[in-house]
């Protein structure tokens, strides 16, 4: 490590002038600088991504909220590399791009095409691009201190994004959780009580695939994959599910004042690979006794999983409001309004998969 | 109204039609949109421009209403749709799709038109304007 930490990398052309050149540059480097050890395999839903980062130490690489891969003899369908420019020698690119080719998300419009997307990450003041069919992606951040919390919590949700639609499965914004294989996905914006409903299911003993973030198949029967082992509450949340107010955090994001915890050690039995959707539930706190379960529209269900997956998501909006809808038409919805005690409507969703497990055609389908 | 057409703005934004709503979703800024009434009826001649005088017509033959009151309707739906740019002014289609020519199962309903903008918020980004000229770095 410490001959390559002598490295100097030097671009030859003061300007890079466009997402085919910033490649070139990232892969040139990562050529010259030789193996960065054996990768990591971790599960994406069906598929495997392998990462290596350089210039990371065991401490300063960000993977540990990702499920390492089911299988990983088997060839990766993705490669990610991750640079830290400090520790490994690489400056920060000068890039010919202008404020027009910048859009409202990381995703840099006018450096994208159908082959490559280009990334700008502003928080850390790094770059990456995706090179969908030379299935990699590379990353540059000025060193590992720039990779903020959400990003260690939470890591290249912005890159799977896109990924996971090239591989037949959509990102959404929600938390899924079940038992006995058959999962309910809960829907909704920010700070509606996805995840409080979600860590509640979890402390009474249901599985658990995600609290914020899952991988939806398009399959005629989908299934909601896990992708983060991390849960993730609100610091000062003034209601948390009865177990949390006893569990110490593994990890403080101080930007956002969230908690983090490793459920893969906290509570590896009941995190689970996948669930299949039987119904979609919309959380929303109310001034109510007991949690009470109503039926949804199809294009409110839509509405409350969509508009905040679209607007997160640096994938192909259209597309993914596509799956979204074929998924509301599959799986029925309903509103949860849930009393102030998050722990009291877990017995709402439990009920619900009682009928869902017990419902022939559910039967059929595992 | 004769020659106007009009197309759907699918750079910016996608839509799913259900039985008694469409939802348009702004895919860039999360803004999304609501549509209701008899637009439902039209949305898809309407979004893959057919002309605006064809569409008033034929609604009104097959609801046994008044073309001016569909023409009023119509010209009040699409000023909306034309302001947020969800539909973009457009050459009439050489073969454009049809409008339902079954009876109706319900009565001509004005269309109904509602916006929310409550999740323009989720997006977490500034916009940026300028980049560094010396360093090739946006500023922000």
């Amino acid at each position: 490590m410490a001959a390559l930490l002598t490295t100097r990398f030097v671009p030859t052309r003061e300007f890079i002038a466009g997402p085919a050149d910033v490649a070139d540059c990232l892969y040139s480097f990562l050529s010259s600088r030789g193996t960065a050890g054996q990768p990591q395999h971790v599960q994406f839903g069906r598929s495997v991504v392998a990462l290596n980062f350089h210039g990371f130490t065991d401490d300063t690489r960000y993977d540990r909220a990702l499920k390492p891969a089911r299988a990983p003899q088997l060839g990766p369908d993705f490669t990610i590399d991750v640079i830290d420019g400090a520790a490994s020698g690489m400056p920060q690119l000068k890039l010919a791009w202008q404020g027009a080719d910048f859009g409202r998300k990381r995703t840099v419009p006018g450096w994208s095409d159908e082959d490559r997307t280009t990334y700008l990450l502003p928080e850390e003041r790094g770059v990456a691009v995706a090179e969908w069919t030379r299935h990699r992606a590379a990353i540059w951040v000025p060193s590992c201190d720039a990779v903020p919390w959400y990003e260690r919590a939470a890591p290249f949700r912005w890159l799977f994004d896109n990924l996971a639609l090239r591989l037949r499965m959509s990102m959404l914004h929600a938390a899924v959780i079940g038992r006995d294989g058959v999962g309910v996905l809960i829907a909704g914006r920010g700070g509606v009580g996805k995840s409080t409903l979600a860590l509640a299911a979890l402390g009474r003993g249901l599985d658990y695939v995600a609290d914020d973030y899952c991988l939806l198949t398009d399959d005629a029967c989908p299934k909601a994959y896990g992708l983060y082992v991390t849960a993730k509450w609100k610091k000062d949340a003034s209601v948390l599910p009865a177990w949390l107010m006893r569990t110490t955090p593994d990890a403080l994001d101080l930007s956002q004042r969230k908690c983090i915890i490793f459920l893969d050690v906290a509570r590896p039995a009941q995190l689970v690979a996948h669930l299949s959707v039987a119904a979609i539930v919309v959380p929303s706190i109310a001034d109510v006794a007991e949690p009470r379960l109503e039926s949804l529209s199809q294009q409110a269900a839509l509405r409350s999983l969509a508009v905040s997956t679209v607007a997160q998501s640096e994938a192909d909006g259209a597309a993914l409001l596509r799956n979204i809808g074929r998924l509301v038409r599959t799986v029925p919805a309903y509103r949860l309004h849930m009393p102030p005690d998050p722990d009291a409507s877990v017995s709402a969703i439990e009920a619900l998969l009682g009928r869902k497990i017990s419902e022939p055609e559910h039967a059929v389908r595992h | 109204m004769t020659a106007r057409a009009y197309a759907f703005n699918s750079a910016d934004f996608a839509f799913e039609t259900f039985a008694n709503e469409i939802v348009v979703l702004n895919v860039v800024e999360g803004t999304y949109f609501a549509f209701g009434g008899s637009s439902i009826d039209i949305w898809d001649a309407l979004a893959n421009r057919r002309p605006v005088q064809a569409i008033v017509d034929a609604t009104a033959a097959r609801h046994g209403v008044p073309a001016r009151l569909v023409e009023q309707e119509l010209s009040n739906f699409i000023a909306k749709l034309a302001a947020e740019k969800i539909l973009l002014a457009a050459q009439p289609a050489d073969d454009p799709i049809s409008l339902p020519a079954s009876p109706p199962t319900r009565g001509f309903q004005p269309f109904s038109f509602e916006k929310h903008d409550d999740m323009e918020d989720l997006l977490t980004l500034d916009p940026i304007h300028d980049v560094d000229p010396e360093r090739g770095w946006p500023r922000y």
